[in-house]
């Protein structure tokens, strides 16, 4: 599997990362609704608007959450098709971005240590986060999150099998 | 002076360090004590003065005689506390630097506080708080002797680095210093904020109009009518002027007061920077950590044929935490100061093998020009338009001025922005009023990052940033922007190349 991982192909990420990141846009938008929905209830009661202007605040509301609810059901496919990795021989190159594209290239001799995290919605899709520390500054951790679990720890062998 | 304690070889801290400490306590306390003072009005402030330094006083006292430490086999070991009991074991052979800093007390009671650094980290691992100069002596003697410095040769039969043996490299004038600081902003903050406090106070009773009336000398019969936007613009820039004069003087003495008496030694592979008027500093800076030289050239510089050289080094030094007294090591400075002549031989120290002047200099993109003209006239376009509101369209003669200037810019800009991949450096200048060259050694390489954005896409190009560790305190970022795409591929791959083959160290 270590083998197999670190090839030079350049592979995207999990499909199940998307459903991953809806969930978790799902979850902020429920947040922010409850939250506005709360200081708007509380705004109303206590100032004794009519009919008409509760009827447009509402309104306004619903059109918040649905906006932030189109933008975390519609990105995470977006941001999923721009997203590819590679491991090579000399190192691991991450190619990310949708509007600002990016190219972050670790060289394997730079990799101080890494962490495979996984939050419980990860958990639950087998999925996890790559987390690569490095001795820069601006890129002194730089994460690879929607990975299947056993490629991101098959990737942290291959990186720390270059220490020994 | 050893003070022989419980076990053998466990050494306190001078005594003095308790006057120190409880001087920390009092510092912390400052705050507090005023609001007392403020709220008591001057009855009663003896009992809550009493209340909050006696336990301060106890636990500096407890606090001192509970730390001890003890120059081990092969390594400084330090026990403190009573509640919470801490031994911390540092091996001799991680030491990578002992630096020393004493405040204006300590210099004439002649202690001084010693922190120990290891390679990685931005704290110093262990801070003794004080120790008498002779003590000093012997641990930094004893570290030294048994540490066996990175990339040293394990041969026996090799002789001794000639360690003792300090070679004076760089010694900076206090004229010299002065003439940094006219090239800098320090007390930016502070100007501003008096600024701006002055503007909100409004001192005398005056506000802005009447006070530009008052210094303008109108006619008082004349003075019901707003001055006009031509007396007002010259206040302006003579009030721009006076600031901008403040500002400098406090730069020049903060400048000469914080690097006072500079001088730059060798000891071996590595430098010792000592400075400081009130607070002296004597900084270690291993060649082996020295992760970015950069070096700058104002045009009070380039008149003078000077240069200011300042380095990044890995784990900054900066502030001890709770045990140190808070001065921050700046190991920034390598030659505030320095002649151009003199400038490639303090290069090559410091970055051995590099050669600035045999640098093959590449520029940027084509069509680079084009765009940092769109966004410098963009710039003027805002600045010339907002005043537009305030003072009247004669504003609008200064879109000229600002345009050309705009012009002049790009121009400027784009002519002096280059990078180089050198045989064992990458090297990146841009800037035309202020000119800065970066040096980052392929060895120092952390990541290498390309980023586009939207522009970007459009007109082929991309920027490449590399990064390195404690980067960001010297004022250039090793940022190429508008490179062309295919350029900052081929040096994508360069430098991943040079950067695979070397390893890198602490």
């Amino acid at each position: 599997m270590v083998g197999s991982v670190a090839d030079g192909v350049e592979r995207p990420l999990d499909p199940r990362s998307i459903n991953v990141q809806r969930i978790a846009g799902a979850i902020t938008s429920a947040l922010i609704g409850g939250v506005t929905l709360i200081a708007l209830v509380v705004r109303l009661i206590a100032s004794r608007p009519t009919r008409g202007e509760v009827v447009l605040l509402l309104l306004a509301w619903l059109a918040l959450v649905a906006s932030i609810g189109a933008l975390g059901w519609l990105w995470p496919p977006l941001s999923f098709r721009h997203a590819f990795w590679r491991i090579d021989a000399s190192g691991m190159r991450i190619r990310r971005g949708v509007v600002w594209r990016s190219i972050v290239s670790i060289p394997r001799s730079r990799v101080q240590h890494t962490d495979v995290r996984q939050g419980p919605v990860e958990r639950a899709f087998g999925l996890a986060t790559l987390v690569v520390h490095t001795a820069g500054t601006e890129h002194a951790s730089i994460a690879l999150s929607g990975v299947a679990h056993d490629t991101a720890l098959a990737i942290r062998d291959h990186l720390i099998d270059v220490q020994t | 002076m050893s003070r022989p304690d419980d076990d053998a070889g466990w050494r306190r801290l001078h005594p003095l360090s308790l006057v120190f400490r409880i001087g920390s306590a009092a510092r912390r306390l400052l705050l507090p004590v005023l609001a007392v003072l403020v709220v008591s009005r001057g009855q009663g402030y003896e009992l809550w003065l009493a209340v909050m330094f006696v336990p301060a006083v106890i636990a500096a006292i407890v606090s001192y005689l509970s730390y001890s430490y003890r120059l081990g086999a092969d390594d400084l070991v330090i026990r403190q506390g009573i509640v919470t009991r801490n031994e911390r074991h540092v091996p001799y052979a991680r030491i990578q630097n002992i630096d020393l800093v004493q405040n204006l007390l300590q210099r004439w009671l002649g202690v001084a506080e010693a922190r120990f650094e290891t390679a990685s980290g931005n704290e110093p691992e262990a801070v003794l708080r004080v120790l008498s100069l002779d003590e000093v002596a012997a641990v930094r003697g004893r570290v030294f002797r048994e540490a066996r410095p990175a990339g040293a040769t394990t041969d026996p039969g090799a002789p001794p680095a000639p360690a003792d043996a300090p070679e004076p490299l760089y010694r900076a004038r206090t004229s010299q210093l002065a003439l940094l600081g006219l090239t800098s902003n320090r007390g930016l903050a502070v100007v501003a904020a008096a600024f701006g406090a002055l503007w909100q106070l409004e001192p005398l009773g005056y506000d802005p109009e009447s006070l530009v009336r008052e210094i303008a000398r109108v006619d008082p019969s004349r003075a019901h009518l707003p001055p006009s936007p031509w007396v007002t613009a010259l206040v302006a820039v003579l009030g721009f002027f006076v600031v901008v004069l403040m500002l400098k003087l406090l730069s020049v003495a903060w400048t000469v007061v914080r690097l006072y008496g500079f001088a730059l030694e060798a000891r071996g592979a590595d430098f010792s920077a000592r400075y400081g008027l009130l607070t002296r500093i004597a900084a270690t800076v291993p060649q082996q950590r020295i992760q970015l030289l950069s070096v700058r050239r104002g045009p009070l510089h380039r008149w003078l044929g000077q240069a200011s050289v300042q380095i990044e080094t890995a784990g900054r030094g900066g502030r001890a935490g709770a045990e140190g007294s808070g001065a921050e090591v700046e190991r920034l400075w390598l030659a505030p100061w320095i002649d151009d002549r003199a400038l490639p031989g303090l290069v090559a120290r410091a970055l051995p093998g590099v050669d600035l002047a045999s640098a093959a200099w590449q520029p940027l993109a084509a069509r680079a020009g084009r765009r940092i003209l769109v966004r410098s006239l963009a710039l003027a376009l805002v600045v010339g338009v907002v005043p537009l509101f305030w003072l009247g369209p004669q504003v609008l003669l200064v879109l000229v001025p600002l345009g050309l200037l705009a012009v002049l810019h790009a121009r400027l800009w784009t002519r002096h922005a280059a990078y180089a991949l050198l045989a064992d450096a990458v090297a990146w200048k841009s800037g035309w009023w202020t000119r800065h060259t970066s040096i980052v050694p392929y060895e120092k390489v952390q990541v290498v990052a390309v980023g586009q954005s939207p522009f970007d896409r459009r007109h082929r190009m991309a920027s490449l940033a590399v990064d390195t560790a404690g980067a960001g305190h010297v004022g250039h970022s090793f940022e190429l922007p508008y490179l062309d795409e295919a350029a900052a591929a081929a040096l994508l791959g360069r430098l991943l190349e040079e950067t695979s083959a070397r390893a890198f160290r602490w």
